[in-house]
């Protein structure tokens, strides 16, 4: 079994100016929070406790009304400086040690039959097709089409969510830039959100690739011919590469908590060509290592086989699809 | 407090051979009507702990105290394997559904009877994916 590593360099950054971000908007809220409130409290409520104290103050006004906007703007500024404050400590805490591998077994108590566990299935990418002479024929048709309807619709309400919010705070004076500051975190999410669009939809006009498997079911130890074929406009794609991989998956907790950690542990390359006009498609054998595991799926835990298609363009986003397999003993 | 015990022919099984062994129990009250044996499979490691139970049959014999053979079938799949971040195990298992008291015996069904070994092969980085 692998044991806990430490976290990677890169990532160990990655996370700590998360956290340094997370922490300066916390604190800029925090204080904006309570500089509002503070400064409620000393231009109304002040003047108005004074008028009070020296027997100034007017029928019109209320003593009850007048506690509870102090209440209100000294608990908020309380509020203000308790976020503005926790905001300084968490972020130089040590990272913990990645990846947290909690281990489970059996309980002593008896094992019970489980109930069906109704959750979201997973989607594959690609299409499957079982023929008549046993072969399976796999088709990477609107594998990313869909994708970048998905994230175009959601960019786009969310950016113009943001527009309209720039546009309403949009002003010279202290506040408005202040607003615009506090927007700037949900506002790269937005330029995120535009270039993932533009990624998928880029990816979204290679080509189709289409892969056939005879027989469909590879056995450990044993062998299946594989065709695949460029469908389309191949002049896109300069070459092709076919790879047999092998992850194990597992999943821990569930709702929010849930986290899955997978790792590969085969890789080998099936085939390697040149795409063109002139040959749009290629022949392979695939042979499954019989030293390996079979495919396995249960609720938390999976062993995948897949075929990676792996297409290099020239000045244009790189295609790379699995295509989940089932290998048996 | 019962004493129960499973004891197996043997350790290492193949895919589809006929597992034999023996239960053996020491109940302080009640009979053998309440024991109950399950093969089944089971996953350790990273993830939550999914089970299989493949067969279950109540134990026959009566008495508080005593001993019976039993035979199962083994299937053909799941292998037994060890992961580098779960594996799959095989038991059989003697529970008191009255007390809820169990003992288990492990055992593999492999081709080769260990465990296929996946842990030692090393984790490819994603990365190296697109260097290849």
């Amino acid at each position: 079994m692998r044991n806990e590593a430490p976290v990677p360099p890169l990532l160990a950054w990655f996370v700590r100016l998360l956290k340094a971000s997370v922490a300066l908007f916390s604190f800029v809220f925090g204080a904006t929070f309570a500089g509002v409130s503070g400064y409620v409290f000393y231009s109304s409520m002040l003047p108005a406790w004074r008028r009070y104290a020296s027997g100034d103050f007017s029928e019109r006004e209320s003593v009850a009304v007048l506690i509870f906007f102090t209440a209100l703007a000294l608990l908020f500024f309380v509020a203000g400086v308790l976020v503005a404050a926790s905001s300084v400590g968490p972020w130089r805490t040590p990272l913990p040690a990645w990846p947290r591998l909690r281990r489970h077994t059996l309980p002593s108590s008896p094992v019970r039959p489980r109930r069906k566990r109704f959750g979201v299935r997973k989607r594959t990418l690609v299409e499957k097709l079982e023929l008549a002479d046993g072969s399976v024929r796999y088709s990477s048709r609107s594998t990313y089409r869909v994708a970048f309807y998905v994230v175009a619709a959601f960019g786009l309400f969310w950016n113009g969510v943001i527009f309209a919010g720039v546009r309403d705070f949009w002003g010279g004076d202290g506040l408005s830039l202040l607003m615009l500051a506090l927007m700037l975190p949900f506002a790269l999410v937005g330029i995120g959100l535009f270039g993932a669009a533009v990624y998928l939809w880029m990816v979204s006009l290679h080509p189709t690739i289409e892969i056939t498997l005879l027989p469909g079911r590879l056995k450990l130890g044993g062998v299946s011919e594989l065709t695949w074929k460029v469908t389309g406009d191949p002049k896109r794609l300069s070459s092709v590469t076919l790879l047999l991989e092998c992850l194990e998956r597992a999943t821990e907790g569930s709702g929010d908590d849930e986290t899955t950690r997978s790792r590969t542990f085969f890789r080998s390359i099936v085939a390697e060509q040149s795409v063109g006009p002139a040959n749009p498609q290629g022949r392979a054998t695939v042979r499954a290592p019989a030293e390996l595991a079979p495919s396995f799926e249960s609720d938390h835990h999976e062993i995948a086989w897949q075929l990676v298609v792996k297409g290099k363009a020239e000045n244009w986003p790189d295609l790379l699809l699995p295509f989940p397999l089932e290998v048996v003993s | 407090m019962s004493a129960l015990e499973v004891r197996l022919a043997r350790k290492e099984w193949l895919p589809g051979q006929r597992l034999q062994g023996e239960v053996i129990w020491h109940l302080s009250s009640g009979d053998a009507s309440t024991l109950a044996l399950k093969l089944l499979w089971y996953t350790e490691g990273v993830g939550n702990v999914d089970t299989g139970i493949v067969a279950q049959v109540p134990v026959s014999a009566a008495g508080a105290d005593g001993r019976q053979t039993f035979a199962f079938e083994l299937p053909q799949a799941p292998l037994s394997f060890q992961g580098g971040l779960f594996s799959l195990c095989w038991c059989v298992e003697v529970a008191d559904e009255r007390t809820k008291e169990c003992a288990r015996e492990s055992f593999t069904i492999s081709p080769r009877g260990k465990p296929v070994d996946l842990a030692s092969h090393p984790d490819l980085a994603t990365t190296e994916l697109w260097s290849c």
